[in-house]
């Protein structure tokens, strides 16, 4: 998304959001996240450090993300209230990496410091099909690192999982966010 | 007036990148004793000492807010949606805040991040209205724009510094939350950029 800046043309942080992300290829994008999850299959030791290494290299992801677009928005709007940021993730964050909206965010029933976020079919993990030998893990939590970034930098500290509904071919994720127990409380401060 | 010293502090108030910027004009005072005299020692560090006491000023509990003078002028360009969203929230720390606090014969300015980085700049002398102004407070607003897009030029360079894969092999997350390995600051480019986007900041005497 970002364009090498030349003297002509202005900063890559003063152009308005291009009208249709998604300027980089699909072909590409997928080919360096296949390299990623081999190089992390490689080197990690369990199922659960596996999904860990990924879901770091998504919070770099999700940080940068984070930073750059609100810079590009004008850089006028601190979220500080957390259903402000979720939905400036779910909508803001999630058009300018997949190009399109999550589909939807709900708060929890159970805890009050639950949240989750829907989407039918996250971009990274289209064509992910993953092995019989690893079946409890989900590629999907680079997607978990990356709203995990997002949200620590925009200074709400929490965990996020990603769990697939099963309905057998479709590839449905919820994205759970459990804030920590600080920002809850100053969340509550506000009210 | 000149920028001495550029400070920039993570979330968490630990600093990430400190600098000083021109020779100190203070020569070492022939009977310096370090009790009587706490800033005989090195400039770096009275420059520390300063930026943590405006950072105290930042943290405290009264409310902040980026001075009405600057809120208008801030030359981005949504100038309308600007004001509506400052009076939404008025309690947030966020851009230009303006003058911080006044020591000795510095005066401190701040820059708020999205992410909860701050950007502190030491100005050195008190204000001198050498120019025919309209009048001293004008000239003053006047510098202090012009700070602003100091302060805006320096934070883009930074958030370019972030996007530096290779400062996510080793600690990505650590650079971000503004956590030093082994006191080490590796950011080349961005001193660099810094140092000069500053110099000719001093040269000119201000953008204006």
């Amino acid at each position: 998304m970002l364009q090498s800046s030349s003297p002509r043309t202005s900063h890559p942080l003063d152009l308005p959001l291009p009208r249709r992300p998604g300027e980089v290829s699909l072909s590409a994008f997928t080919l360096l996240f296949s390299e990623l999850v081999q190089l992390h299959q490689t080197s990690a030791s369990s199922v659960s450090d596996f999904e860990s290494l990924l879901s770091k290299s998504g919070w770099e992801v999700g940080s940068r993300t984070y930073l750059m677009s609100s810079q590009v928005q004008g850089g006028k709007n601190r979220e500080i209230r957390v259903l402000g940021v979720l939905q400036f993730l779910s909508s803001t964050i999630w058009t300018s990496l997949f190009n399109k909206k999550a589909d939807s965010l709900e708060k929890s029933l159970n805890s009050s410091s639950e949240y989750m976020i829907h989407d039918s079919n996250p971009l990274p993990t289209i064509f992910c099909e993953v092995p019989s030998s690893l079946s409890s893990f989900n590629p999907a939590s680079f997607v978990s690192g990356i709203v995990k970034g997002a949200l620590e930098t925009a200074g709400f500290g929490c965990e996020v999982t990603a769990h697939r509904v099963d309905e057998g071919e479709g590839n449905r994720t919820v994205f759970l966010v459990n804030f920590c127990r600080e920002v809850m409380e100053r969340e509550e401060a506000f009210v | 007036m000149s920028l001495v010293a550029l400070a920039l502090v993570s979330p968490d108030n630990s600093p990430i990148f400190i600098s000083t910027y021109g020779q100190s004009s203070d020569p070492p005072a022939a009977s310096s004793d370090p009790i009587s005299d706490p800033f005989s020692s090195s400039p770096s560090t009275k420059f520390s000492f300063i930026i943590h006491s405006a950072l105290d000023h930042l943290s405290s509990p009264t409310r902040w807010q980026t001075p009405k003078h600057l809120l208008q002028t801030e030359g981005d360009q949504n100038q309308q949606t600007s004001k509506t969203e400052t009076a939404k929230n008025k309690n947030v720390q966020l851009g230009f805040l303006g003058h911080i606090v006044p020591i000795d014969q510095y005066r401190v300015y701040g820059y708020h991040g999205v992410n909860g980085v701050r950007l502190l700049c030491v100005i050195d002398e008190v204000f001198t209205s050498t120019l025919t102004p309209p009048s001293p407070i004008q000239t003053q607003q006047r510098f202090e724009r012009s700070l602003h897009s100091l302060f805006y030029r320096i934070y883009r360079m930074y958030l370019m510094a972030l996007c530096n894969p290779f400062h996510g092999i080793d600690g990505g997350e650590n650079f971000i939350k503004g956590r030093v390995k082994d006191g080490k600051y590796w950011y080349p480019k961005f001193e660099r950029g810094t140092r000069a986007i500053v110099e000719d900041f001093n040269e000119n005497g201000g953008y204006s």
